[in-house]
């Protein structure tokens, strides 16, 4: 914004003119020091005037580039003004508003520089609207615009910032370890190491070695000191997969670990340090295995301090289109080939897949679409099955006659459309592209049954809560 | 005892987000007893946090800070005085005698009486 002017007008003038901007709008004098601060400015800010003039302007502004690279200074130095320099600024509150920041010079009536002035766009809705638009979310390697995955997204710095132990529960593929990762790679002991352990893939004897190592002469065959994944991790993370599939003796010395943060390697009678983050996961319900007994008490209590509930694919399908993107951008990286994306077609028979095998499942099918394309777009004969197989995999239709095929079908995909519509009768309808009373009527005569839930009310999303005890 | 502070120009950084350079005190029986400064190689928040950590700093005392970098740094028991404002050395006499947070070394804008309940509150918890 330009402000510079020869005509004179009043300060009150200048006053009134400056507060009908909706942009911030600020002077500094030649010490740097506010002498204006507008009305836009108090509000964005959250300062008020009388506590801005006479002030330093960084410690008023507390903008990102005060410190690395003042537009201010810039200008003054050039003579030329920035214009739209993006940045951000922290308010009272210590909320980061984004901004966009402009410069001018203020000079007297010989030309002489006397300050300057910055005015300064909040582009918290901009920012707000364009995430909306792409809706994109990219944690790690965790790719996600549903509502549950974004609500996790949202808490893994402060989870990742404290030491406790995590439990991650989902199904299988659904990223546990890449989720657990992302913990390490957020929290300070990102430069150490990350150790990640499948407690289900080894025997029992061989996992208690595994996990807290041996000295010589242990057992029959060890030869030397072998220290345990506890001990690599030290100062790190370690990551306990599979959980739940641990034997009950191996969960008693878990726990003696948590609680004393102590390992004792198999033959040694010392104890040695285990400064490790336990990040554990599962896809079993933790809770019943401890109800039946097959899970101890106390140690699901140490390690369900901070819980994260990933949603499966089938009940977040919104982000099916947004993880192909990302699958296929990054096999054309590994693979170095210039596939452009996945066709409309093929995309709706990925979105009909109910994918058991989650995030995983669909990462499969589209390296398999890999291998087949070179190039340009994926068209449903690439994926794996192709139409045929999707639809049978989705619904039980293969064994039955025409009338009951079609019925099969039509039932799935009136289920499909309600849940994906949010149980709203009258937009599955229109989805559907059929009449609301056409809706229900086969409805009925499937004998489709709908949950208490009234789509038109906001639905609590029971999917994926994050607790934290 | 080890207190940092975030420092730009002889004052204190008015961001620590993106502060790049940190004064560090060592104080014994109330004094001062030694100082170094250390530069952050990145503005990575875990970055700094466990440079932190790493070098036993107990009292950050800094100019505004983001929400999230702060519960970053009070999860790893680092005691945080954010939103403080002034000369280096004005600021460490005001800590030495007991007189932060405190209304004229406080940034424009912020209320150091949201923090003091929390100060209050973390000394109660402490005695219990």
């Amino acid at each position: 914004m330009e402000l510079e002017t020869k005509q004179t007008i009043s300060p009150q003038a200048a006053a009134a003119i400056l507060n009908s901007i909706s942009d911030g709008v600020f002077t500094i004098d030649e010490n740097w020091r506010i002498s204006e601060f507008n009305r836009a400015a108090e509000e964005i800010t959250g300062i008020s005037r009388h506590e801005a003039v006479g002030r330093p302007c960084s410690e008023v502004f507390r903008a990102s580039m005060c410190e690395v690279d003042c537009a201010m200074k810039r200008t003054m130095e050039t003579g030329k003004p920035v214009v739209n320099r993006s940045g951000f600024i922290i308010d009272a509150e210590g909320d980061r508003i984004p901004v966009s920041v402009s410069t001018a010079l203020l000079r007297d009536e010989s030309g002489g520089i006397v300050g300057g002035a910055e005015t300064f766009r909040d582009l918290s809705e901009v920012e707000a609207l364009r995430r909306e638009l792409t809706g994109k979310y990219q944690v790690g390697d965790l790719v996600s615009r549903s509502p549950a995955m974004r609500r996790i997204f949202e808490l893994l710095p402060q989870v990742a910032a404290s030491n406790s132990t995590v439990l991650l529960c989902g199904e299988t593929g659904t990223g546990k370890e890449l989720l657990a990762r992302a913990i390490h790679d957020l929290s300070p002991r990102s430069e150490k190491p990350f150790i990640a352990v499948n407690c289900g893939a080894l025997p029992d004897t061989l996992l208690e070695s595994e996990l807290f190592g041996y000295k010589a002469g242990a057992f029959t065959g060890a030869t030397r000191d072998k220290p345990g994944r506890f001990a690599q991790a030290h100062g790190g993370t370690i990551f306990l997969d599979e959980i739940g599939d641990i034997s009950p003796a191996l969960q008693i010395r878990l726990l003696r670990v948590l609680q004393e943060k102590q390992v004792e390697p198999l033959g040694s009678s010392s104890p040695v340090a285990a400064d490790a983050r336990v990040v554990a996961a599962t896809n079993r319900d933790l809770e019943k295995a401890v109800e039946n007994g097959e899970f101890r008490q106390d140690l699901f209590y140490r390690i369900n301090v901070i819980r994260i509930d990933i949603p499966p694919l089938r009940e977040r399908k919104e982000d099916i289109p947004l993880l192909v993107e990302h699958f296929v951008q990054k096999f054309n990286r590994i693979q170095g080939k210039a596939v452009e994306g996945v066709g409309a077609e093929a995309i709706a028979l990925l979105m009909a897949h109910n994918y058991p095998g989650n995030v995983r499942e669909l990462e499969n099918r589209i390296e398999h679409a890999f291998v087949l394309c070179e190039n340009g777009w994926i068209k449903p004969h690439h994926l794996p099955g192709g139409i045929g197989r999707v639809v049978q995999e989705q619904s039980d239709i293969g064994q039955k006659n025409f009338q009951e095929a079609v019925c099969a079908f039509e039932a799935q995909l009136i289920r499909d459309a309600v849940r994906e519509n949010n149980y709203n009768r009258l937009k599955t309808a229109r989805a559907l592209g059929i009449h609301k009373t056409t809706l229900f009527r086969k409805m009925k005569a499937l004998g489709i049954e709908l949950p208490g839930v009234d789509g038109r009310s906001r639905r609590r999303n029971k999917v994926a809560e994050v607790h934290r005890y | 005892m080890k207190v940092a502070l975030a420092v730009w120009n002889g004052r204190i950084s008015p961001v620590f987000d993106v502060s790049r350079e940190l004064l560090v005190i060592d104080i014994r029986g109330g004094r001062e007893s030694g100082r170094t400064y250390v530069h952050f190689s990145n503005d990575h928040p875990m970055h700094k946090v466990r440079r932190l950590v790493e070098m036993d700093v107990e009292v950050l005392l800094c100019g505004a800070v983001s929400r999230h970098l702060s519960a970053a740094l009070e999860a790893n028991g680092i005691r945080l005085l954010g939103f403080i404002s002034g000369e280096i050395e004005s600021v460490i006499a005001a800590y030495l005698e007991g007189r932060l947070p405190s209304a004229e070394m406080s940034m424009p804008g912020y209320r150091p009486a949201r923090r003091r309940r929390r100060e209050k509150f973390r000394v109660k918890k402490g005695r219990i």
